[in-house]
């Protein structure tokens, strides 16, 4: 669907893919710095380091006909929230019994109760009781009206300062091989010690068998093996806070995305010369496996020095996986060259299909660079002639022009920006209530924006992912996009962006469960998923990225929160769905967080795509 | 007549040089480049060569500005008719990582000839302005013009076949080298000789079909007038030395005596 409406100043186009037959998207061949490899930016992410955070207790439940009868444990603090969710929850009602068996009076100082749009977590509204300076030890919640059969889940978070984090042994996550997921908790508090995990299960979500479980020195730890898929991992832990000797509760919800049929490196790599300045380094395979393409990314060493780190979408054949090194990076230094730290990556999820510590190539001729911008780009992002991937999409009518783009995020219901706050060439990317891979994401957009000659992004949600995503691995309009990002162009504007992930992920792939598929779950978005995607994005292109995140109106009076579930999930600040430090990636341009602005429409603040001060500057700067 | 287009006939008039086998016109002044993908902007003028004389060489020199170099098609027009396209959207149509809609660099400062190394569609960089410049091979073959009479109106014609980037012609040159062709076979007289199907006695370049050996006084008949000449050289160098020998003689005088009569 498309339309094209002219209005006051500004011309809007509105619509989806839309691709001539046979044109492809050409990668880029990554090259980079070693300095993106020594300030950690192009080096393989520590599964230790990032893994999934439990800032709450999810008590599952299912009715039986009559009141749902539930316990908690809640540690010495000042405020417990409740937020019972199932389908219709709305009409649910609870009960509170504290500690000494004495039932709560709902109304009051001592407690809130305040209802809020559940989306996007799921369709309609939930109740929320915010219950201030509650009694340490086990309370029991009483949920009134769960139909029988019904599931549901209780969230309750308290406030002390405390999360259990789960992580995976490896990113090298392959069906039928084994992982090792451990969970522990941690202190939010630098001068606080961590609780410390008393009793723990784990389990995979639709398995009914729960997993084997190791408890030591508070460190939880189960080995198990999956098959191909997206599968969410279950850590329920308790814990005693040691600075209060009371019990703690907490969940986590780990997505693990599992990937097969990968290819297998034999660890020899060849060199043949393109032309003056660029070799084609094939990695050789036994096994090219079921992919035509692959995110890989390698360091390039000679003389004994690190020199640059190269990679990106590469096709994959029978010879094997085919990167492209532009010499000049060598800087004359052709002598002793070899490649270290060789990963290759699922080119949706980023999961490392497959990786080796070095291979040698021995001499390659090169010479020095120099200096230009043209030199520059073509060392950076390749000649665009080693491959590409065709796109999907319908005949376009030739449109041109150059534009800024505004793109909505996942399982968005359409277009998040008010037009009228924004002058020029406009165009509307529409694909509603898709959950999209980055990668597909990036694609669709780029599908769309071939009708156009060049044009930056303003991407809300996921939108900034897919667009940071499109720029750093495709050739697209974002390209030509003037003025450039050296000349101070803005390509990529993000607005509420998870880059660096949200803990929302995979409590949203959970909550499948119960609210039905909805959009369903998102890999990409986990902090895992965003660690390994970030890994392969160099820094030009980061630079070209500028971000913002936002956050609830914080009164010192009320406990606030953009939504009404999704604040006992996150970490404060936060817009709802977004936590505020996720717009923060090394080597991007971050906006900064602003108080007062929601993830979207229906929350406790407006928002934050309406704010017109901010679109008044993303119009100003936006390269076209 | 507008003011523009009667600078441009002022200066092709003024602008044009000839000599012997080589003529080069020009057209400047800025002139804006139609935005609707039908128009074009032209220019044109009658190079001043003989008219026996054909095309061996040509260059082309293009000096233009405009936003996104892969919306322009440009065209040398010969005087009879023939096109040869030197520009033909840049980039396009495989546009790879250049996109669909071609080059998206800005300006022309180039000078198009067959044996430069570097083809002009494939040369697009993202930060080079001009985006296209130095020797660059045309879209299609200048050669394809070689052989034709190089006399007449050429036309350097550009057009540009995309909406919203706009630019200005600020000068054209076209350099055309001839030969002449004095028997009319479409074929340089240097040729003829070099291949065979001339033959050139005297060695001045000039196919001896063309020539008429011992008209002297340049009458088109040789007779006593001429017969006198060539006696008052004889036994040395002179005009009268119709074989090439270095001197006038017996052999001169029985060529002459041949060629007696109405060349």
């Amino acid at each position: 669907m498309r339309s094209l409406a002219c209005v006051a100043s500004a011309c809007l186009l509105v619509g989806s893919a839309a691709v001539m037959a046979g044109e492809t998207a050409a990668y880029k061949q990554i090259g980079s710095p070693a300095e993106d490899v020594l300030l950690g930016r192009l080096a393989a992410p520590d599964p230790a380091a990032h893994g999934a955070v439990g800032r709450c207790g999810q008590v599952p439940f299912e009715g039986g006909g009559g009141p749902v009868e539930l316990t908690l444990s809640v540690p010495a603090c000042t405020h417990l929230a409740l937020v019972p969710l199932g389908e219709s929850c709305i009409d649910w009602s609870v009960q509170l019994t504290d500690p000494s068996g004495g039932l709560v009076e709902l109304e009051g100082d001592a407690i809130r109760h305040t209802q809020g749009q559940l989306k996007p977590l799921g369709p309609g509204e939930a109740n929320r009781w915010d219950v201030v300076d509650p009694a340490p030890g086990v309370w029991t919640v009483t949920i009134l009206g769960v139909k029988k059969g019904q599931r549901g889940v209780l969230l309750a978070r308290d406030n002390l300062p405390a999360h259990l984090r789960s992580t995976l042994s490896t990113y090298q996550v392959l069906a039928g091989e084994p992982i090792r997921v451990t969970a522990q908790f941690e202190s939010g508090d630098a001068g606080r010690q961590a609780p410390v995990a008393t009793s723990a299960d784990m389990s995979v979500l639709g398995r009914a068998e729960p997993l084997a479980v190791t408890l030591s020195g508070g460190v939880i730890s189960s080995e198990l093996r999956l098959p191909e898929g997206e599968h969410v991992v279950r850590v329920d832990a308790a814990a005693t806070d040691p600075v209060t000797g009371t019990a703690v509760h907490r969940t986590v919800m780990h997505m693990v995305r599992v990937e097969a049929d990968p290819p297998v490196l034999d660890g020899v790599v060849t060199a043949t010369p393109i032309d003056a300045h660029r070799t084609a380094l094939t990695l050789r395979c036994s096994e090219a496996g079921r992919r035509d393409r692959v995110l890989a990314g390698v360091e390039v060493w000679s003389d004994g020095a690190l020199r640059c780190w190269i990679g990106g979408m590469s096709s994959v054949d029978v010879d094997g996986i085919h990167l492209v090194l532009d010499t000049r990076w060598l800087g004359g230094a052709g002598d002793d060259v070899h490649l270290r730290n060789i990963r290759v990556a699922d080119p949706d999820s980023a999961i490392t299909l497959a990786s080796l510590d070095g291979a040698a190539l021995g001499t390659i001729a090169c010479d020095a660079a120099g200096a230009s911008h043209a030199v520059l780009r073509a060392m950076q992002m390749g000649g665009g002639d080693r491959g590409g991937v065709p796109l999907a999409g319908t005949p376009r009518a030739i449109v041109g022009g150059h534009n800024l783009m505004f793109v909505h995020g996942y399982c968005s219901d359409g277009n998040p920006w008010p037009t009228s706050h924004f002058s020029g060439d406009l165009s509307v990317y529409h694909n509603p209530d898709q959950n999209f891979s980055n990668d597909t994401f990036a694609l669709d957009i780029l599908a769309f924006g071939q009708q156009f000659k060049s044009f930056s992004i303003a991407g809300h949600s996921q939108g900034g992912n897919a667009a940071l995503h499109l720029y750093s691995f495709y050739w697209s309009g974002l390209d030509w996009a003037t003025p450039s990002p050296q000349d101070g162009g803005r390509l990529i504007q993000a607005l509420g962006s998870p880059l660096r992930g949200t803990a929302l992920a995979g409590n949203i792939a959970a909550l499948g469960e119960i609210f039905g598929i909805q959009c369903g779950a998102n890999y990409d978005m986990t902090y895992d998923g965003a660690a390994l995607w970030l890994s392969y994005v160099p820094t030009w292109a980061r630079q070209a990225s500028w971000s913002w995140t936002t956050t609830f109106t914080d009164d010192w009076w009320s406990w606030d929160y953009c939504h009404v579930a999704a604040d006992l999930v996150l970490d404060d600040p936060e817009d709802g769905v977004v936590e505020g430090f996720t717009g923060d990636i090394s080597g991007g341009n971050y906006m900064g967080l602003k108080e007062g602005w929601c993830h979207i429409e229906d929350m406790a603040d407006p928002p934050q795509a309406y704010d017109s001060d901010r679109n008044s500057e993303i119009n100003a700067e936006a390269a076209r | 007549m507008n003011t523009l287009a009667l600078f441009l006939r002022i200066c092709l008039a003024t602008c044009l040089t000839s000599a012997a086998s080589a003529a080069t016109w020009c057209g400047t002044g800025t002139a804006s480049i139609p935005d609707d993908g039908q128009s074009s902007r032209v220019w044109t003028a009658s190079v001043d060569l003989p008219a026996d004389h054909l095309v061996v060489s040509l260059a082309v020199h293009l000096d233009l500005t405009h936003d996104w170099v892969g919306d322009l098609e440009v065209t040398l027009v010969s005087p009879t008719g023939g096109m040869v396209a030197i520009l033909d959207r840049p980039g396009m149509p495989d546009g790879g990582w250049i996109g669909p809609w071609g080059c998206g660099g800005d300006d022309v400062q180039a000078i198009f000839r067959d044996d430069a190394d570097v083809a002009a569609e494939d040369t697009c960089t993202q930060f080079d302005v001009p985006v296209l410049s130095g020797s660059l091979r045309p879209a299609e073959p200048l050669s394809a013009l070689y052989g034709v009479s190089a006399a007449g109106n050429w036309s350097v014609v550009v057009r540009d076949m995309s909406p919203i980037d706009t630019g200005a012609m600020i000068s054209a040159c076209v350099t055309v080298d001839s030969s002449p062709d004095c028997n009319g076979n479409g074929v340089p007289d240097v040729d003829d000789i070099d291949g065979g199907d001339s033959n050139d006695e005297d060695g001045d370049g000039v196919p001896d079909e063309c020539q008429c050996p011992g008209d002297m006084d340049g009458s088109g008949t040789v007779g006593v007038d001429d017969l006198l000449i060539v006696i008052g050289q004889y036994g040395g160098p002179g005009s009268g030395d119709l074989d090439g020998d270095g001197v006038v003689d017996a052999d001169d005088l029985l060529l002459m005596l041949a060629a007696w009569g109405d060349c």
